[in-house]
Protein backbone atom coordinates (compact mmCIF):
# COMPACT_ATOMS: atom_id res chain seq x y z
CA UNK A 1 0.00 0.00 0.00
CA UNK A 2 2.85 2.31 1.00
CA UNK A 3 4.72 1.48 -2.25
CA UNK A 4 1.61 2.12 -4.31
CA UNK A 5 1.10 5.49 -2.64
CA UNK A 6 4.77 6.35 -3.24
CA UNK A 7 4.46 5.40 -6.94
CA UNK A 8 1.28 7.47 -7.36
CA UNK A 9 2.95 10.45 -5.72
CA UNK A 10 6.00 10.09 -7.99
CA UNK A 11 3.78 9.94 -11.10
CA UNK A 12 1.85 12.99 -9.89
CA UNK A 13 5.07 14.94 -9.29
CA UNK A 14 6.39 13.94 -12.75
CA UNK A 15 3.12 14.92 -14.44
CA UNK A 16 3.12 18.27 -12.65
CA UNK A 17 6.73 18.90 -13.61
CA UNK A 18 6.05 17.98 -17.27
CA UNK A 19 2.97 20.22 -17.30
CA UNK A 20 5.02 23.01 -15.83
CA UNK A 21 7.71 22.52 -18.48
CA UNK A 22 5.12 22.41 -21.29
CA UNK A 23 3.49 25.53 -19.97
CA UNK A 24 6.83 27.36 -20.06
CA UNK A 25 7.31 27.17 -23.85
CA UNK A 26 4.48 28.70 -25.80
CA UNK A 27 4.22 29.92 -29.38
CA UNK A 28 1.94 32.43 -31.01
CA UNK A 29 1.87 33.65 -34.65
CA UNK A 30 0.25 36.96 -35.51
CA UNK A 31 -1.33 35.37 -38.58
CA UNK A 32 -2.21 31.87 -39.68
CA UNK A 33 -2.41 32.85 -43.33
CA UNK A 34 -0.39 35.28 -45.46
CA UNK A 35 -2.60 36.33 -48.40
CA UNK A 36 -1.00 37.01 -51.77
CA UNK A 37 -2.87 40.03 -53.08
CA UNK A 38 -2.38 42.06 -56.28
CA UNK A 39 0.18 44.32 -54.57
CA UNK A 40 1.96 41.62 -52.55
CA UNK A 41 5.68 42.12 -52.01
CA UNK A 42 6.24 39.77 -49.11
CA UNK A 43 4.90 40.05 -45.60
CA UNK A 44 6.13 40.15 -42.02
CA UNK A 45 5.36 37.26 -39.68
CA UNK A 46 5.50 38.07 -35.96
CA UNK A 47 6.46 35.10 -33.83
CA UNK A 48 6.03 35.48 -30.07
CA UNK A 49 5.83 33.23 -27.01
CA UNK A 50 7.21 32.43 -23.59
CA UNK A 51 10.15 30.28 -22.49
CA UNK A 52 11.50 29.30 -19.06
CA UNK A 53 14.13 31.57 -17.62
CA UNK A 54 17.68 30.51 -18.47
CA UNK A 55 16.67 28.80 -21.70
CA UNK A 56 17.61 29.92 -25.19
CA UNK A 57 15.22 29.89 -28.13
CA UNK A 58 15.72 28.68 -31.71
CA UNK A 59 13.07 29.31 -34.35
CA UNK A 60 13.01 27.30 -37.59
CA UNK A 61 10.67 27.93 -40.53
CA UNK A 62 10.57 25.16 -43.12
CA UNK A 63 8.57 23.85 -46.05
CA UNK A 64 7.84 20.10 -46.27
CA UNK A 65 10.68 17.83 -47.44
CA UNK A 66 10.87 17.26 -51.18
CA UNK A 67 13.28 16.30 -53.98
CA UNK A 68 14.84 18.97 -56.20
CA UNK A 69 16.91 18.73 -59.40
CA UNK A 70 19.59 21.08 -60.64
CA UNK A 71 21.89 21.49 -63.64
CA UNK A 72 25.58 22.04 -62.94
CA UNK A 73 27.25 24.77 -65.01
CA UNK A 74 30.68 23.86 -66.41
CA UNK A 75 33.08 25.38 -68.90
CA UNK A 76 32.78 23.93 -72.38
CA UNK A 77 35.88 23.86 -74.65
CA UNK A 78 37.55 26.20 -72.08
CA UNK A 79 35.39 28.96 -73.56
CA UNK A 80 31.68 28.89 -72.74
CA UNK A 81 29.81 28.16 -69.50
CA UNK A 82 26.82 25.91 -70.00
CA UNK A 83 24.50 23.58 -68.09
CA UNK A 84 26.05 20.13 -68.21
CA UNK A 85 25.23 17.44 -65.66
CA UNK A 86 22.00 16.98 -63.75
CA UNK A 87 22.16 16.45 -59.98
CA UNK A 88 19.41 15.52 -57.55
CA UNK A 89 19.05 16.74 -53.99
CA UNK A 90 16.63 14.50 -52.10
CA UNK A 91 14.75 15.02 -48.83
CA UNK A 92 15.39 18.74 -48.67
CA UNK A 93 13.35 21.74 -47.59
CA UNK A 94 12.60 24.14 -50.41
CA UNK A 95 12.48 26.89 -47.79
CA UNK A 96 14.62 26.92 -44.64
CA UNK A 97 14.99 29.86 -42.24
CA UNK A 98 16.73 29.69 -38.89
CA UNK A 99 16.88 32.23 -36.07
CA UNK A 100 18.02 32.01 -32.46
CA UNK A 101 18.59 33.99 -29.30
CA UNK A 102 22.29 32.92 -29.23
CA UNK A 103 24.96 31.41 -31.46
CA UNK A 104 23.60 27.93 -32.20
CA UNK A 105 27.11 26.38 -32.42
CA UNK A 106 27.77 27.67 -28.92
CA UNK A 107 24.59 26.41 -27.28
CA UNK A 108 24.12 23.03 -28.98
CA UNK A 109 26.57 20.17 -29.77
CA UNK A 110 26.73 18.65 -33.26
CA UNK A 111 24.66 15.57 -32.33
CA UNK A 112 21.81 17.69 -31.03
CA UNK A 113 21.94 20.03 -34.05
CA UNK A 114 21.82 17.03 -36.40
CA UNK A 115 18.92 15.49 -34.48
CA UNK A 116 16.72 18.54 -35.05
CA UNK A 117 18.23 19.67 -38.41
CA UNK A 118 19.42 22.97 -36.99
CA UNK A 119 21.92 24.70 -39.30
CA UNK A 120 23.38 24.00 -42.72
CA UNK A 121 25.81 21.34 -41.45
CA UNK A 122 22.95 19.41 -39.92
CA UNK A 123 20.95 19.83 -43.10
CA UNK A 124 23.84 18.47 -45.19
CA UNK A 125 23.95 15.31 -43.10
CA UNK A 126 20.27 14.60 -43.76
CA UNK A 127 19.90 15.36 -47.49
CA UNK A 128 20.68 12.86 -50.24
CA UNK A 129 22.83 14.17 -53.08
CA UNK A 130 23.23 12.10 -56.24
CA UNK A 131 24.81 12.75 -59.63
CA UNK A 132 28.15 14.12 -58.42
CA UNK A 133 31.21 12.89 -56.57
CA UNK A 134 32.02 16.18 -54.81
CA UNK A 135 28.97 16.38 -52.57
CA UNK A 136 30.45 19.06 -50.26
CA UNK A 137 31.04 21.47 -53.14
CA UNK A 138 27.61 20.77 -54.55
CA UNK A 139 25.94 21.40 -51.19
CA UNK A 140 27.77 24.74 -50.91
CA UNK A 141 26.48 25.74 -54.35
CA UNK A 142 23.00 24.53 -53.40
CA UNK A 143 23.04 26.85 -50.36
CA UNK A 144 24.26 29.73 -52.55
CA UNK A 145 21.38 29.21 -54.99
CA UNK A 146 18.87 29.05 -52.13
CA UNK A 147 20.26 32.13 -50.38
CA UNK A 148 20.32 34.08 -53.66
CA UNK A 149 16.65 33.20 -54.07
CA UNK A 150 15.99 34.34 -50.46
CA UNK A 151 14.64 30.89 -49.61
CA UNK A 152 17.35 29.96 -47.10
CA UNK A 153 18.79 31.98 -44.25
CA UNK A 154 21.06 30.66 -41.54
CA UNK A 155 24.52 32.02 -42.29
CA UNK A 156 27.18 29.84 -40.65
CA UNK A 157 24.77 29.12 -37.77
CA UNK A 158 25.77 32.48 -36.30
CA UNK A 159 22.33 33.97 -36.16
CA UNK A 160 22.35 34.98 -32.51
CA UNK A 161 20.41 37.96 -31.21
CA UNK A 162 17.74 37.67 -33.82
CA UNK A 163 15.26 36.27 -31.30
CA UNK A 164 14.72 38.81 -28.51
CA UNK A 165 14.28 37.56 -24.93
CA UNK A 166 12.67 39.69 -22.20
CA UNK A 167 12.05 38.70 -18.55
CA UNK A 168 8.47 38.36 -17.33
CA UNK A 169 7.14 38.88 -13.80
CA UNK A 170 6.38 35.14 -13.37
CA UNK A 171 10.06 34.26 -13.76
CA UNK A 172 9.76 33.10 -17.39
CA UNK A 173 11.00 34.99 -20.43
CA UNK A 174 9.00 36.23 -23.34
CA UNK A 175 10.52 35.94 -26.81
CA UNK A 176 9.68 37.60 -30.10
CA UNK A 177 10.91 37.67 -33.62
CA UNK A 178 9.70 39.38 -36.78
CA UNK A 179 10.48 37.39 -39.90
CA UNK A 180 10.26 39.07 -43.28
CA UNK A 181 8.72 36.44 -45.53
CA UNK A 182 9.98 37.56 -48.97
CA UNK A 183 7.75 37.33 -52.04
CA UNK A 184 10.10 34.67 -53.36
CA UNK A 185 8.79 32.19 -50.76
CA UNK A 186 6.39 30.08 -52.82
CA UNK A 187 2.73 29.34 -52.14
CA UNK A 188 2.36 26.59 -49.52
CA UNK A 189 2.16 25.62 -45.87
CA UNK A 190 5.18 26.26 -43.66
CA UNK A 191 6.01 24.88 -40.25
CA UNK A 192 7.21 27.29 -37.58
CA UNK A 193 9.05 25.23 -34.95
CA UNK A 194 10.42 26.68 -31.70
CA UNK A 195 13.10 24.88 -29.67
CA UNK A 196 13.88 25.67 -26.02
CA UNK A 197 17.58 25.01 -25.33
CA UNK A 198 19.19 24.50 -21.94
CA UNK A 199 22.46 22.90 -20.83
CA UNK A 200 23.48 22.14 -24.46
CA UNK A 201 20.33 20.19 -25.30
CA UNK A 202 16.86 20.82 -26.65
CA UNK A 203 14.51 20.51 -23.67
CA UNK A 204 11.23 21.30 -25.35
CA UNK A 205 9.72 22.02 -28.74
CA UNK A 206 6.49 23.50 -29.96
CA UNK A 207 5.28 24.20 -33.50
CA UNK A 208 2.54 25.80 -35.56
CA UNK A 209 1.73 26.33 -39.25
CA UNK A 210 1.44 29.34 -41.50
CA UNK A 211 -0.11 29.24 -44.95
CA UNK A 212 0.88 31.43 -47.90
CA UNK A 213 -1.78 31.46 -50.62
CA UNK A 214 -3.13 33.72 -53.36
CA UNK A 215 -6.48 35.43 -52.87
CA UNK A 216 -8.88 37.51 -54.96
CA UNK A 217 -7.90 38.49 -58.47
CA UNK A 218 -4.44 36.86 -58.20
CA UNK A 219 -6.08 33.52 -57.42
CA UNK A 220 -8.66 33.95 -60.23
CA UNK A 221 -6.03 34.71 -62.90
CA UNK A 222 -3.76 31.92 -61.69
CA UNK A 223 -6.63 29.40 -61.76
CA UNK A 224 -7.75 30.36 -65.30
CA UNK A 225 -4.15 30.24 -66.59
CA UNK A 226 -3.56 26.78 -65.14
CA UNK A 227 -6.96 25.17 -65.76
CA UNK A 228 -8.28 26.89 -68.91
CA UNK A 229 -5.14 27.63 -70.93
CA UNK A 230 -6.94 28.02 -74.28
CA UNK A 231 -9.49 30.54 -72.99
CA UNK A 232 -6.77 32.38 -71.08
CA UNK A 233 -4.60 32.56 -74.22
CA UNK A 234 -7.46 33.92 -76.35
CA UNK A 235 -8.32 36.52 -73.70
CA UNK A 236 -4.66 37.58 -73.47
CA UNK A 237 -4.51 37.99 -77.28
CA UNK A 238 -7.82 39.89 -77.55
CA UNK A 239 -6.92 42.33 -74.77
CA UNK A 240 -3.46 42.89 -76.28
CA UNK A 241 -5.04 43.52 -79.73
CA UNK A 242 -7.55 45.99 -78.26
CA UNK A 243 -4.80 47.79 -76.32
CA UNK A 244 -2.65 48.02 -79.45
CA UNK A 245 -5.65 49.24 -81.47
CA UNK A 246 -6.69 51.84 -78.88
CA UNK A 247 -3.28 53.31 -78.20
CA UNK A 248 -3.14 55.58 -81.28
CA UNK A 249 -6.51 57.33 -80.70
CA UNK A 250 -5.84 57.50 -76.94
CA UNK A 251 -2.49 59.21 -77.55
CA UNK A 252 -4.20 61.54 -80.03
CA UNK A 253 -6.76 62.54 -77.37
CA UNK A 254 -3.97 62.99 -74.82
CA UNK A 255 -2.11 65.28 -77.26
CA UNK A 256 -5.23 67.43 -77.80
CA UNK A 257 -5.83 67.64 -74.04
CA UNK A 258 -2.22 68.68 -73.50
CA UNK A 259 -2.55 71.35 -76.16
CA UNK A 260 -5.77 72.65 -74.58
CA UNK A 261 -4.05 72.73 -71.16
CA UNK A 262 -1.15 74.76 -72.62
CA UNK A 263 -3.53 77.16 -74.34
CA UNK A 264 -5.86 77.73 -71.37
CA UNK A 265 -3.61 80.22 -69.45
CA UNK A 266 -3.11 82.26 -72.63
CA UNK A 267 -6.87 82.51 -73.14
CA UNK A 268 -7.31 83.69 -69.57
CA UNK A 269 -4.58 86.33 -69.98
CA UNK A 270 -6.02 87.49 -73.28
CA UNK A 271 -9.52 87.64 -71.82
CA UNK A 272 -8.21 89.71 -68.90
CA UNK A 273 -6.56 92.10 -71.38
CA UNK A 274 -9.82 92.40 -73.24
CA UNK A 275 -8.27 90.81 -76.33
CA UNK A 276 -10.14 87.54 -76.44
CA UNK A 277 -9.33 85.82 -79.68
CA UNK A 278 -11.29 82.92 -81.06
CA UNK A 279 -9.65 79.55 -80.32
CA UNK A 280 -9.15 78.82 -84.02
CA UNK A 281 -7.11 82.01 -84.36
CA UNK A 282 -4.83 80.95 -81.48
CA UNK A 283 -4.38 77.49 -82.98
CA UNK A 284 -3.54 79.01 -86.35
CA UNK A 285 -0.97 81.26 -84.66
CA UNK A 286 0.60 78.23 -82.91
CA UNK A 287 0.70 76.25 -86.13
CA UNK A 288 2.32 79.16 -87.91
CA UNK A 289 4.96 79.36 -85.15
CA UNK A 290 5.69 75.63 -85.46
CA UNK B 1 4.74 50.36 -56.13
CA UNK B 2 5.02 46.61 -56.50
CA UNK B 3 2.55 44.25 -58.12
CA UNK B 4 2.38 40.47 -57.86
CA UNK B 5 2.47 38.34 -61.01
CA UNK B 6 0.01 35.45 -60.69
CA UNK B 7 1.71 33.08 -63.16
CA UNK B 8 5.38 34.05 -62.68
CA UNK B 9 4.75 34.02 -58.89
CA UNK B 10 7.00 36.97 -58.29
CA UNK B 11 6.64 40.63 -57.34
CA UNK B 12 7.84 43.44 -59.62
CA UNK B 13 8.20 47.21 -59.45
CA UNK B 14 5.46 48.70 -61.61
CA UNK B 15 7.35 51.83 -62.71
CA UNK B 16 10.47 49.91 -63.72
CA UNK B 17 8.44 47.46 -65.80
CA UNK B 18 6.47 50.29 -67.46
CA UNK B 19 9.75 52.00 -68.37
CA UNK B 20 11.18 48.78 -69.83
CA UNK B 21 7.97 48.28 -71.82
CA UNK B 22 8.16 51.83 -73.18
CA UNK B 23 11.82 51.42 -74.14
CA UNK B 24 11.19 48.15 -75.97
CA UNK B 25 8.08 49.57 -77.69
CA UNK B 26 10.18 52.52 -78.86
CA UNK B 27 12.64 50.14 -80.52
CA UNK B 28 9.76 48.18 -82.02
CA UNK B 29 8.28 51.24 -83.70
CA UNK B 30 11.65 52.69 -84.66
CA UNK B 31 13.25 49.64 -86.26
CA UNK B 32 10.33 47.33 -87.03
CA UNK B 33 11.65 44.66 -84.67
CA UNK B 34 9.22 43.09 -82.19
CA UNK B 35 11.68 43.44 -79.34
CA UNK B 36 11.54 39.72 -78.47
CA UNK B 37 15.30 39.35 -78.57
CA UNK B 38 15.55 42.17 -76.00
CA UNK B 39 12.54 41.51 -73.81
CA UNK B 40 13.36 37.95 -72.73
CA UNK B 41 16.88 38.70 -71.41
CA UNK B 42 15.67 41.93 -69.74
CA UNK B 43 12.78 40.22 -67.92
CA UNK B 44 15.10 37.42 -66.82
CA UNK B 45 17.42 40.05 -65.35
CA UNK B 46 14.50 41.10 -63.13
CA UNK B 47 13.92 37.59 -61.79
CA UNK B 48 11.17 36.43 -64.14
CA UNK B 49 11.55 32.70 -64.99
CA UNK B 50 12.85 32.29 -68.58
CA UNK B 51 9.81 30.37 -69.83
CA UNK B 52 7.39 32.98 -68.43
CA UNK B 53 9.59 35.82 -69.74
CA UNK B 54 9.55 34.46 -73.30
CA UNK B 55 5.82 33.66 -73.34
CA UNK B 56 4.69 36.92 -71.69
CA UNK B 57 7.07 38.83 -73.94
CA UNK B 58 5.25 37.38 -76.95
CA UNK B 59 1.92 38.46 -75.43
CA UNK B 60 3.06 42.06 -74.94
CA UNK B 61 4.47 42.09 -78.47
CA UNK B 62 0.94 41.44 -79.77
CA UNK B 63 -0.08 44.91 -78.54
CA UNK B 64 3.15 46.62 -79.63
CA UNK B 65 2.97 45.03 -83.09
CA UNK B 66 -0.75 45.88 -83.46
CA UNK B 67 -0.07 49.52 -82.68
CA UNK B 68 2.98 49.64 -84.97
CA UNK B 69 1.22 47.73 -87.80
CA UNK B 70 -1.78 50.09 -87.72
CA UNK B 71 0.43 53.17 -87.76
CA UNK B 72 2.56 51.81 -90.63
CA UNK B 73 -0.59 50.70 -92.44
CA UNK B 74 -1.98 54.25 -92.31
CA UNK B 75 1.36 55.57 -93.56
CA UNK B 76 1.17 53.09 -96.46
CA UNK B 77 4.26 51.18 -95.33
CA UNK B 78 2.89 47.60 -95.33
CA UNK B 79 3.44 45.43 -98.40
CA UNK B 80 0.51 43.07 -97.83
CA UNK B 81 1.39 40.73 -100.71
CA UNK B 82 4.99 40.27 -99.56
CA UNK B 83 3.85 40.02 -95.93
CA UNK B 84 1.45 37.16 -96.67
CA UNK B 85 4.09 35.16 -98.57
CA UNK B 86 6.57 35.68 -95.73
CA UNK B 87 3.91 34.76 -93.18
CA UNK B 88 3.08 31.51 -94.99
CA UNK B 89 6.74 30.60 -94.90
CA UNK B 90 7.26 31.57 -91.28
CA UNK B 91 4.25 29.49 -90.16
CA UNK B 92 5.74 26.46 -91.95
CA UNK B 93 9.18 27.27 -90.56
CA UNK B 94 7.78 27.68 -87.07
CA UNK B 95 6.36 24.14 -87.18
CA UNK B 96 9.67 22.82 -88.49
CA UNK B 97 11.58 24.78 -85.85
CA UNK B 98 9.53 23.25 -83.04
CA UNK B 99 10.61 19.80 -84.27
CA UNK B 100 14.27 20.94 -84.37
CA UNK B 101 13.92 22.15 -80.77
CA UNK B 102 12.45 18.77 -79.79
CA UNK B 103 15.41 16.89 -81.29
CA UNK B 104 17.96 19.24 -79.69
CA UNK B 105 16.15 18.96 -76.37
CA UNK B 106 16.33 15.17 -76.51
CA UNK B 107 20.07 15.46 -77.17
CA UNK B 108 20.41 17.74 -74.10
CA UNK B 109 22.04 20.60 -76.01
CA UNK B 110 19.18 23.04 -76.45
CA UNK B 111 20.49 25.60 -73.92
CA UNK B 112 23.86 25.87 -75.60
CA UNK B 113 22.42 26.02 -79.13
CA UNK B 114 19.98 28.79 -78.21
CA UNK B 115 22.68 30.89 -76.59
CA UNK B 116 25.13 30.28 -79.42
CA UNK B 117 22.45 31.29 -81.92
CA UNK B 118 21.93 34.47 -79.90
CA UNK B 119 25.65 35.21 -80.31
CA UNK B 120 26.31 34.11 -83.90
CA UNK B 121 23.23 35.53 -85.55
CA UNK B 122 23.36 39.05 -84.10
CA UNK B 123 27.07 39.24 -84.98
CA UNK B 124 26.47 38.08 -88.56
CA UNK B 125 23.35 40.15 -89.19
CA UNK B 126 24.51 43.25 -87.28
CA UNK B 127 28.00 43.04 -88.77
CA UNK B 128 26.73 42.82 -92.36
CA UNK B 129 24.30 45.71 -91.80
CA UNK B 130 26.93 47.92 -90.23
CA UNK B 131 29.46 47.03 -92.92
CA UNK B 132 26.98 47.82 -95.74
CA UNK B 133 25.97 51.12 -94.15
CA UNK B 134 29.56 52.23 -93.67
CA UNK B 135 30.54 51.06 -97.18
CA UNK B 136 27.80 53.23 -98.72
CA UNK B 137 29.37 56.27 -97.15
CA UNK B 138 32.57 55.76 -99.15
CA UNK B 139 32.25 57.10 -102.74
CA UNK B 140 33.86 54.10 -104.57
CA UNK B 141 31.83 50.90 -104.12
CA UNK B 142 34.29 48.79 -106.13
CA UNK B 143 33.87 46.55 -109.13
CA UNK B 144 34.01 43.19 -107.30
CA UNK B 145 30.92 43.98 -105.21
CA UNK B 146 28.77 44.79 -108.20
CA UNK B 147 29.79 41.55 -109.97
CA UNK B 148 28.88 39.50 -106.85
CA UNK B 149 25.60 41.38 -106.55
CA UNK B 150 24.66 40.73 -110.16
CA UNK B 151 25.38 36.99 -109.77
CA UNK B 152 23.07 36.84 -106.76
CA UNK B 153 20.41 38.83 -108.64
CA UNK B 154 20.71 36.47 -111.65
CA UNK B 155 20.15 33.45 -109.38
CA UNK B 156 17.05 35.01 -107.82
CA UNK B 157 15.82 36.07 -111.23
CA UNK B 158 16.09 32.51 -112.58
CA UNK B 159 13.61 31.14 -109.99
CA UNK B 160 10.06 30.37 -111.26
CA UNK B 161 6.81 32.17 -110.23
CA UNK B 162 8.25 35.65 -110.74
CA UNK B 163 5.81 38.38 -109.72
CA UNK B 164 5.59 42.09 -109.06
CA UNK B 165 5.46 43.40 -105.52
CA UNK B 166 4.11 46.83 -106.39
CA UNK B 167 4.23 48.37 -102.90
CA UNK B 168 7.92 47.52 -102.51
CA UNK B 169 8.69 48.25 -106.16
CA UNK B 170 10.54 44.94 -106.62
CA UNK B 171 10.10 41.81 -108.75
CA UNK B 172 10.86 38.41 -107.21
CA UNK B 173 9.88 34.77 -107.39
CA UNK B 174 7.10 33.88 -104.89
CA UNK B 175 9.37 31.05 -103.72
CA UNK B 176 11.90 33.52 -102.35
CA UNK B 177 9.79 35.14 -99.59
CA UNK B 178 8.34 31.74 -98.65
CA UNK B 179 11.85 30.25 -98.30
CA UNK B 180 12.97 33.28 -96.29
CA UNK B 181 9.84 32.94 -94.14
CA UNK B 182 10.69 29.28 -93.44
CA UNK B 183 14.27 30.18 -92.44
CA UNK B 184 13.01 32.96 -90.17
CA UNK B 185 10.33 30.68 -88.71
CA UNK B 186 12.89 27.98 -87.83
CA UNK B 187 15.22 30.51 -86.19
CA UNK B 188 12.30 32.22 -84.43
CA UNK B 189 11.18 28.91 -82.91
CA UNK B 190 14.71 28.14 -81.68
CA UNK B 191 15.30 31.62 -80.31
CA UNK B 192 11.76 32.21 -79.04
CA UNK B 193 11.32 35.57 -80.76
CA UNK B 194 9.08 37.10 -83.45
CA UNK B 195 11.94 37.17 -85.94
CA UNK B 196 11.98 40.88 -86.79
CA UNK B 197 15.69 41.36 -86.34
CA UNK B 198 16.37 38.53 -88.78
CA UNK B 199 13.64 39.53 -91.20
CA UNK B 200 14.60 43.21 -91.53
CA UNK B 201 18.16 42.67 -92.84
CA UNK B 202 16.99 39.87 -95.17
CA UNK B 203 14.30 42.09 -96.71
CA UNK B 204 16.83 44.89 -97.00
CA UNK B 205 19.79 43.04 -98.52
CA UNK B 206 18.21 40.08 -100.31
CA UNK B 207 14.75 41.27 -101.30
CA UNK B 208 16.06 44.84 -101.88
CA UNK B 209 12.91 46.38 -100.42
CA UNK B 210 12.87 50.05 -99.36
CA UNK B 211 13.51 50.55 -95.62
CA UNK B 212 10.12 52.06 -94.70
CA UNK B 213 8.16 49.26 -96.39
CA UNK B 214 10.46 46.74 -94.69
CA UNK B 215 9.59 48.06 -91.24
CA UNK B 216 5.83 48.08 -91.89
CA UNK B 217 5.86 44.61 -93.47
CA UNK B 218 8.09 43.24 -90.71
CA UNK B 219 5.77 44.36 -87.87
CA UNK B 220 2.81 42.96 -89.84
CA UNK B 221 4.50 39.54 -90.02
CA UNK B 222 5.59 39.72 -86.37
CA UNK B 223 2.02 40.44 -85.24
CA UNK B 224 0.76 37.10 -86.55
CA UNK B 225 3.79 35.17 -85.33
CA UNK B 226 3.42 36.44 -81.73
CA UNK B 227 -0.35 35.77 -81.75
CA UNK B 228 0.42 32.14 -82.62
CA UNK B 229 3.16 31.91 -79.96
CA UNK B 230 0.97 33.49 -77.23
CA UNK B 231 -1.85 31.03 -77.83
CA UNK B 232 0.40 27.96 -78.00
CA UNK B 233 2.31 28.97 -74.85
CA UNK B 234 -0.93 29.61 -72.91
CA UNK B 235 -2.53 26.40 -74.07
CA UNK B 236 0.38 23.99 -73.72
CA UNK B 237 2.81 25.43 -71.16
CA UNK B 238 0.64 27.84 -69.07
CA UNK B 239 3.53 30.28 -69.04
CA UNK B 240 1.87 33.50 -70.24
CA UNK B 241 1.64 35.94 -67.33
CA UNK B 242 -1.12 38.24 -68.43
CA UNK B 243 -0.50 40.82 -65.66
CA UNK B 244 3.16 41.11 -66.66
CA UNK B 245 2.17 41.35 -70.32
CA UNK B 246 -0.45 44.03 -69.52
CA UNK B 247 2.11 46.18 -67.69
CA UNK B 248 4.65 45.74 -70.47
CA UNK B 249 2.15 46.30 -73.27
CA UNK B 250 0.86 49.52 -71.69
CA UNK B 251 4.38 50.92 -71.84
CA UNK B 252 5.28 49.31 -75.15
CA UNK B 253 2.18 50.53 -76.99
CA UNK B 254 3.02 54.13 -76.15
CA UNK B 255 6.70 53.49 -76.95
CA UNK B 256 5.86 51.89 -80.31
CA UNK B 257 3.70 54.87 -81.29
CA UNK B 258 6.46 57.33 -80.46
CA UNK B 259 9.06 55.11 -82.16
CA UNK B 260 7.05 54.97 -85.39
CA UNK B 261 6.74 58.77 -85.42
CA UNK B 262 10.51 59.10 -84.96
CA UNK B 263 11.22 56.54 -87.70
CA UNK B 264 9.54 58.96 -90.14
CA UNK B 265 11.94 61.73 -89.12
CA UNK B 266 15.22 59.76 -89.05
CA UNK B 267 16.90 58.99 -92.36
CA UNK B 268 17.25 55.40 -93.58
CA UNK B 269 21.02 55.17 -93.13
CA UNK B 270 20.79 56.38 -89.52
CA UNK B 271 18.11 53.74 -88.84
CA UNK B 272 20.27 50.98 -90.33
CA UNK B 273 23.35 51.95 -88.33
CA UNK B 274 21.35 52.19 -85.10
CA UNK B 275 19.68 48.81 -85.67
CA UNK B 276 23.03 47.20 -86.50
CA UNK B 277 24.55 48.59 -83.29
CA UNK B 278 21.56 47.39 -81.26
CA UNK B 279 21.78 43.87 -82.71
CA UNK B 280 25.55 43.76 -82.14
CA UNK B 281 25.19 44.93 -78.53
CA UNK B 282 22.77 42.07 -77.76
CA UNK B 283 25.29 39.63 -79.23
CA UNK B 284 28.15 41.12 -77.21
CA UNK B 285 26.11 40.93 -73.99
CA UNK B 286 25.22 37.25 -74.48
CA UNK B 287 28.78 36.37 -75.53
CA UNK B 288 30.07 38.05 -72.36
CA UNK B 289 27.54 36.10 -70.27
CA UNK B 290 28.54 32.81 -71.91
CA UNK B 291 32.24 33.38 -71.29
CA UNK B 292 32.21 34.83 -67.76
CA UNK B 293 32.08 32.59 -64.74
CA UNK B 294 28.49 32.68 -63.41
CA UNK B 295 27.97 33.69 -59.78
CA UNK B 296 25.83 30.58 -59.27
CA UNK B 297 27.07 27.27 -60.65
CA UNK B 298 23.72 25.54 -60.20
CA UNK B 299 20.47 26.20 -62.02
CA UNK B 300 17.05 24.73 -61.30
CA UNK B 301 16.29 21.87 -63.63
CA UNK B 302 12.84 21.50 -65.23
CA UNK B 303 10.52 20.05 -62.64
CA UNK B 304 13.05 20.79 -59.95
CA UNK B 305 11.31 23.77 -58.41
Amino acid sequence: MGNLLKTLLTVLVLLLSVNHANAALTLSLDKKMIPITAFYKGNALKITGTVASGEDVIVKITSPLENESFMVKEKFFHLFWMNKDKVDVAKVNSVYMLYSSADIDGILPVAERNKYSLGYEALQSSVGISGTSDKDALFREFIKVKEAGKLYSAPDNKVGNKVILMPLKDGNNSFWLTVKMPYQVPIGRYEVAVYAVKNRSVVQTVSDDVLIEPVGVVREISDIAMNHGGVYGLLAIIIALITGYMVTPVIGIAKRMLLAAIMAPRRVINAMNGQLYPISALEETDQAKE
Amino acid sequence: MNIYLPVAHTSINLMIMLSIGTGIGLLSGLFGVGGGFLITPVLMMFGIPPTVAAASGANQMVAASTSATLTHWKLGNVDMKMGLYLLAGSFLGGGLGVQVVKVLNAMGNIDFVIKLTYVLLPFTVGGIMLGESLKKKSPDKGHEGSVRQSACSRLMGSLPFQMEFAKSGVRHSAILPVLIGILVGVLAAIMGVGGGFIMVPIMLYILKMPMRVIIGTSVFQILFTVIEVTFLQSYTNHTVDFVLALVMLTGSSVGAYIGTMFSEKLNTEQLKVLLALLILSVGVKILFELMSRPSLLLAYSFGGK
